[in-house]
C-alpha cells in the first residue's frame, strides 16, 4: 500500500511548459490510474488525455465495485467501497494462479455501484475503452439485481465475457441474469443454486465454465455446440464420459470441440470405464491450464476418425480429480477457460 | 569517451569518467567533434557517442571535418545550460555503441535539473534518454491524487486557465485596435 505522502517538499515540474512530444512521452509512461487522475487535474489535462487506449476492462460488481484496466499480467483498477479508512490509498495484489499483479486505487463511496457507472462513462469518453468482462457477485451485491441488468443493458454492449459468482442462489435469479445480459464469447458460472436445475445457456458462445454443475446430465452435455467446455462438480459417471469421448471420436458430435474438462467421481474406474473400448497411446505428462492443476500421470492420446488426435489428461485440483481432453494443445498456453476470482 | 576542454568560461568542467583516446584503440581512428552550451565550455565528443543525438548526427554526417576543422567549429547550443550539456555528453559517452538497457541507472539524479534536461534532450533528439527522463517525470506523480498531480506538475486550475485566456484575448483585442488606429493614421 502507498501511504498518502506529504508533497510540500517535493520538487515541482512544469509539465505543460514542455513541448507536445515530450508531454506525450511522459503521459504514455503513466499507468492507467495516474493517467486518469491526471486527466482530472484540469480541463486542459483532460484535453491532452482524450486519446484512445487499448486497455482491456474488467468490471466487478458486488458490495464494492471495481473497474480494472490493463493488458497482460499487470493491471490497474479503481475500486469504490463504503470503507472510509483507506480512501485514496493503493494496494497491490499478487496473484499466483495465473501469475498476475493488480494495483487497486481505493476510493470511498457511499454508493459504489453509482460511482462505477459514473466512472465508466468518464473512462469511455476519455479513452474510448469499453467493458470486456463483467463479474457479478450475487451474494455480495447489496442492491436489486435489476439495477445491474438495467445498467448493463443501457450500455448497448455485448460483453465478451460474463462471470457470475454466488452460493445458495435461486435458480430463477441466475437465469434472469443469463437471459438479460448480452454476452458473446465466454460464460463462467461459479454459482451454487438451491434448486440444482438445468440452466438455459445460449450455444452461440465459444467457452463455458461451470464450477457447480450437479444438475448436468449426459443428454445436456451432448447437446452443447461450444468449443471449450469445463464442468465441475457434476454427477456424470465414467460411462457417461465414455459416451461423450466415443461420440467425438466417431465424429457424431462436438466437431468443433477444442477442450472438454469434466470432474471424475470415480478416478479408479476412469481407465476401465471412461476409456472403455477406446484405443489410446500413452503420451507425455502435460501441464494443466493453470498452475493449480497437478498432473496425475501421462496423457491418453486418442485419435478421431478423421485423424485428429486429442490428449486426455487427468489432474488433481483442490479436492477433486478432473479429466481434460485437449484437441488443440495450444490451449494449454492461452485462453484458460476458468477465470480468476473477482 | 570524451575529454572536456576549457572554453571561455572559467567553470571547470566535470572530469571524463574514462580516458578518451587511450582506451582500446580502434583500427580506424575515431573522429571527434566539439560542442558547447550557454557557458561556452567546449566538450570533445566522439562521433560514436554523438550518434545518440539525431540532431547532431544529422549535422555532422556530411561535414567530413578534419580534427582541426572540427576543433575550430564547435557546435553551439546556446539554448542549453553548460551543466545540462555536460550531463547529456556524459550520458552519450556512457552509452556509446552499447544497447540501451530498459532501466537506466546512470541518469542524473538532480530532479531540479530534470526540466532543463528534458528540454535539451528533446531538442537534441536523443530518443532513449528522452524516454528515461520522461519515466522519471512520470514517477513524480505515481500514486498521487488529481490535486497532488496539479500541484507537482504546476498545472493551472481551470479558473487560472480561463483568466489567462481572457487576459490574452484582451491583449489581442488591444493590439488589434492599436494596429487599426495606426493603419488609419497612415491612411491620413
Amino acid at each position: 500500500m502507498f501511504p498518502q505522502k506529504r508533497i510540500e517538499n517535493q520538487v515541482r515540474f512544469p509539465l505543460l511548459d514542455l513541448n507536445y512530444v515530450a508531454i506525450r512521452e511522459v503521459l504514455n509512461v503513466l499507468d492507467p490510474i495516474d493517467y486518469i487522475n491526471f486527466s482530472r487535474a484540469s480541463k486542459s489535462c483532460r484535453t491532452l488525455t482524450a486519446i484512445k487506449k487499448p486497455y482491456k476492462v474488467t468490471v466487478t460488481i458486488r458490495d464494492y465495485t471495481v473497474f480494472r484496466m490493463g493488458n497482460g499480467p499487470v493491471s490497474h483498477a479503481f475500486r469504490w467501497s463504503t470503507f472510509r479508512r483507506k480512501n485514496g490509498t493503493r494496494v497491490i495484489r499478487n496473484l499466483t494462479n495465473p501469475v498476475e499483479l493488480r494495483e487497486y486505487y481505493l476510493i470511498y463511496s457511499e454508493n459504489p455501484f453509482g460511482s462505477l457507472k459514473e466512472f465508466y462513462l468518464y473512462a469511455r469518453n476519455l479513452m474510448g475503452i469499453d467493458i470486456d468482462e463483467i463479474v457479478i457477485d450475487m451474494d455480495n451485491f447489496k442492491g436489486p439485481l435489476w439495477d445491474i441488468i438495467d445498467w448493463l443493458r443501457s450500455t448497448s454492449r455485448d460483453f465478451p465475457v460474463l462471470s457470475i459468482y454466488g452460493k445458495n442462489q435461486r435458480q430463477k435469479k441466475l437465469q434472469y441474469i443469463l437471459d438479460n445480459v448480452k454476452f458473446k464469447d465466454c460464460l463462467n458460472i461459479n454459482v451454487d443454486t438451491i434448486e440444482k436445475l438445468p440452466l438455459k445457456i445460449p450455444d452461440t458462445i465459444e467457452r463455458l465454465g461451470i464450477m457447480y454443475a450437479p444438475w448436468i446430465t449426459l443428454n445436456y452435455v451432448m447437446q452443447w455446440k461450444l468449443s471449450q467446455i469445463a464442468s465441475l462438480d457434476t454427477n456424470l459417471t465414467n460411462q457417461d464420459i465414455n459416451v461423450f469421448y466415443k461420440s467425438w471420436i466417431e465424429m457424431e458430435s462436438h466437431l468443433n470441440l477444442e477442450s472438454f474438462e469434466i470432474n471424475l467421481i470415480d478416478l479408479e474406474g476412469f481407465i476401465a470405464n471412461g476409456l472403455k473400448d477406446i484405443p489410446y497411446k500413452m503420451g507425455p505428462i502435460r501441464p494443466g491450464p493453470f498452475p493449480a492443476y497437478t498432473p496425475v500421470d501421462g496423457s491418453f492420446e486418442v485419435t478421431r476418425n478423421d485423424g485428429l488426435t486429442a490428449s486426455i489428461c487427468v489432474y488433481f485440483i483442490g479436492d477433486q480429480f478432473v479429466a481434460v481432453m485437449y484437441t488443440r494443445l495450444a490451449l494449454l498456453k492461452d485462453n484458460p477457460i476458468h477465470d480468476v476470482s473477482p | 569517451m570524451s575529454s572536456t576542454e576549457q572554453g571561455t568560461s572559467s567553470a571547470a568542467p566535470a572530469e571524463p569518467t574514462t580516458a578518451p583516446e587511450s582506451a582500446a584503440a580502434p583500427e580506424v581512428p575515431e573522429s571527434f567533434y566539439y560542442v558547447h552550451g550557454k557557458d561556452k565550455v567546449v566538450h570533445k565528443v566522439s562521433a560514436g557517442a554523438l550518434q545518440h543525438s539525431a540532431l547532431i548526427h544529422g549535422m555532422i554526417s556530411n561535414l567530413g571535418y578534419t580534427e582541426e576543422q572540427a576543433k575550430a567549429n564547435p557546435f553551439p547550443f546556446e539554448n542549453i545550460d553548460g551543466d545540462i550539456l555536460q550531463m547529456v555528453v556524459d550520458w552519450c559517452n556512457q552509452h556509446k555503441g552499447k544497447p540501451t538497457p530498459p532501466e537506466d541507472t546512470n541518469l542524473p539524479k538532480q530532479k531540479e535539473k530534470l526540466f532543463d534536461l528534458v528540454l535539451a534532450v528533446n531538442y537534441l533528439e536523443i530518443k532513449e534518454l528522452l524516454t528515461y527522463c520522461c519515466k522519471q517525470v512520470a514517477m513524480m506523480v505515481k500514486g498521487k491524487s488529481p490535486e497532488e498531480i496539479r500541484e507537482i506538475w504546476m498545472i493551472p486550475t481551470d479558473a487560472e486557465d480561463e483568466a489567462a485566456e481572457k487576459e490574452a484575448k484582451k491583449r489581442a483585442g488591444k493590439e488589434a485596435a492599436g494596429e487599426t488606429a495606426a493603419a488609419a493614421g497612415d491612411a491620413k
